[in-house]
């Protein structure tokens, strides 16, 4: 299937894996189509799982701060949760 | 002495310029006298207590934006601005560039007021609402960078969906600068942030430290974002305009970054399932193969081969015997018919009449004499009789004849 030389280059979001993994189980638990493609997908659908598990495993935050320059340009800093700060709002 | 001479207007801006030195934009709480607002529609009031009182003028432009909460003579305020002399007047003067009224009715009246006049606008209408994207790739936050409220996105973030990023936008909030800085910090993410879901707010205050969440920039800001908007300002108890025109209302900061990812541990829990479901499907198709295909060799097998030969070969024999039994029963049938038959050919038969007395006359060739013209003169005939026949010679013939005489 072409689709899957497409997910080889670009790896699938969470969310585009969890909507073909319905489809995945919808076709296979309808039994449409004959053994082999059944199993085709099952493998499809096994190598989703792990790929999004990975994804989920991910354990650091990427966090980082939008600030304004006095010339007016917008950086992108990592953002430091411990600069100076205490309980306060402001 | 001559020397320092000030003229009228020197002296004014020296002082000017003093009390800009000297005193920087403040807050001033006072009651509220001598209200008017004049064709321009710029305010003029006194702020007096007990002991003093200080002319006021709110120029027309922050006099619209702070419309709902517009003063009356009594009542108790506190304006943001700063000191400045009226030098035509020779009198000194608060310029007001915020106001709020002090307490919680006054607050509340200027809280429903404004949130009358959104409504209307159209600000805070269900339909205009944009639904959340359930999985977020970036997550815009609006709010101060060193209160508790950011702290607790990124904790909460962090536990349950560690695969997002973060962009934090700082901003102060609370103060005179809160609300245009939150405004705007909405605006810039909406033109140059990637973030498909924003958090804008902080963590819990009085009603007035809450209070930019409740200004109108920043209501319009939020009802402008075409990203769609989180408000998490304060406690559960905490209602904010902001929340009205949000397209989520979340409790408390903590609340809002539990809305705005999805939980990993179901999320993991969900492909487990469709793993399972999977797993389920395909073993139970292979069991049905794996079934179709014993069958098929069964019924391959030798023994079934033989099994069907003799089950053949038995129904030949059972055919066999129904056509025997039938063929008995037909020709018994037969048999009966012919008997009936037989007895109605007796009743018809010559022999009969013969027993009455009557006899047959044959020629040599076995055929019946009918008429004297059949026979010749001294030709053998045999003659039948009930019992036994004659052999004899025609000696002598009558023509015709009556039957009764012969």
């Amino acid at each position: 299937m072409a689709e899957r030389d497409d997910a080889a280059e670009t790896p699938l979001t969470v969310e585009e894996s969890l909507e073909e993994l319905e489809q995945l189980v919808g076709r296979l638990e309808h039994g449409d189509g004959g053994l082999e493609a059944a199993l085709a997908d099952f493998e499809r659908g096994v190598g989703l799982v792990r790929s999004c598990t990975e994804m989920l495993s991910q354990m650091e935050l990427r966090v980082q701060e939008l600030v304004v320059t006095e010339d007016g340009e917008i950086v992108t800093n990592l953002f430091d949760e411990g600069d100076g700060g205490e309980d306060r709002d402001e | 002495m001559t020397d320092d001479i000030f003229s009228v207007e020197g002296v004014t801006t020296a002082l000017r310029e003093l009390l800009s030195e000297a005193i920087p934009p403040l807050w001033v709480e006072g009651e509220v006298s001598n209200f008017s607002q004049s064709q321009a529609g710029h305010w003029y009031f006194t702020l007096r207590d007990a002991k003093a009182q200080l002319p006021c003028v709110m120029w027309r432009g922050t006099a619209w934006r702070f419309r709902d909460m517009m003063p009356e003579t009594g009542s108790l305020i506190r304006i943001y601005g700063t000191l400045s002399i009226y030098a035509q007047g020779g009198n000194y003067q608060m310029q007001a560039t915020r106001m709020l009224p002090v307490g919680q009715g006054a607050l509340q009246l200027a809280f429903e007021r404004l949130r009358d006049r959104l409504r209307l606008d159209g600000l805070f209408d269900e339909s205009s609402k944009r639904p959340l994207p359930r999985f977020p790739s970036e997550i815009g936050v609006v709010t101060s960078p060193r209160g508790a409220a950011v702290r607790d996105i990124l904790k909460v973030i962090g536990g349950r969906y560690p695969c997002v990023r973060v962009t934090i936008y700082p901003v102060v909030v609370q103060g005179d600068r809160a609300a245009s800085e939150i405004a705007s910090a909405i605006d810039l993410m909406n033109r140059v942030g990637e973030a498909d879901v924003l958090i804008v707010g902080r963590g819990g205050g009085s009603m007035e430290d809450l209070w930019a969440f409740n200004e109108e920039v920043v209501v319009r800001a939020i009802a402008a974002s075409s990203i769609p908007v989180i408000s998490a300002v304060g406690h559960e108890t905490d209602f904010t305009l902001a929340d009205f025109a949000a397209d989520l209302r979340a409790a408390t900061p903590s609340a809002a970054a539990e809305s705005v990812v999805p939980d990993r541990v179901a999320l993991g829990r969900e492909m487990q399932g469709y793993e399972t479901r999977m797993r389920e499907s395909v073993l139970s198709r292979l069991r049905f193969a794996r079934q179709d295909i014993g069958r098929m060799s069964d019924a391959l097998s030798p023994r079934r081969q033989l099994d069907r030969v003799r089950g053949r070969s038995q129904r030949v024999d059972e055919l066999a015997r129904r056509l025997e039994a039938a063929t008995r029963t037909r020709m018994v049938d037969t048999r009966s018919a012919l008997d009936a038959l037989a007895g109605s050919l007796n009743a018809l038969s010559p022999l009969a009449t013969l027993g009455r007395g009557y006899s047959i006359c044959r020629r040599a060739d076995g055929s019946v004499v009918h008429d004297t013209s059949d026979v010749a003169d001294g030709d053998d005939i045999r003659v039948r009789l009930a019992r036994g026949s004659l052999a004899a010679r025609v000696t002598g013939r009558t023509e015709g004849g009556d039957h009764g005489r012969a």
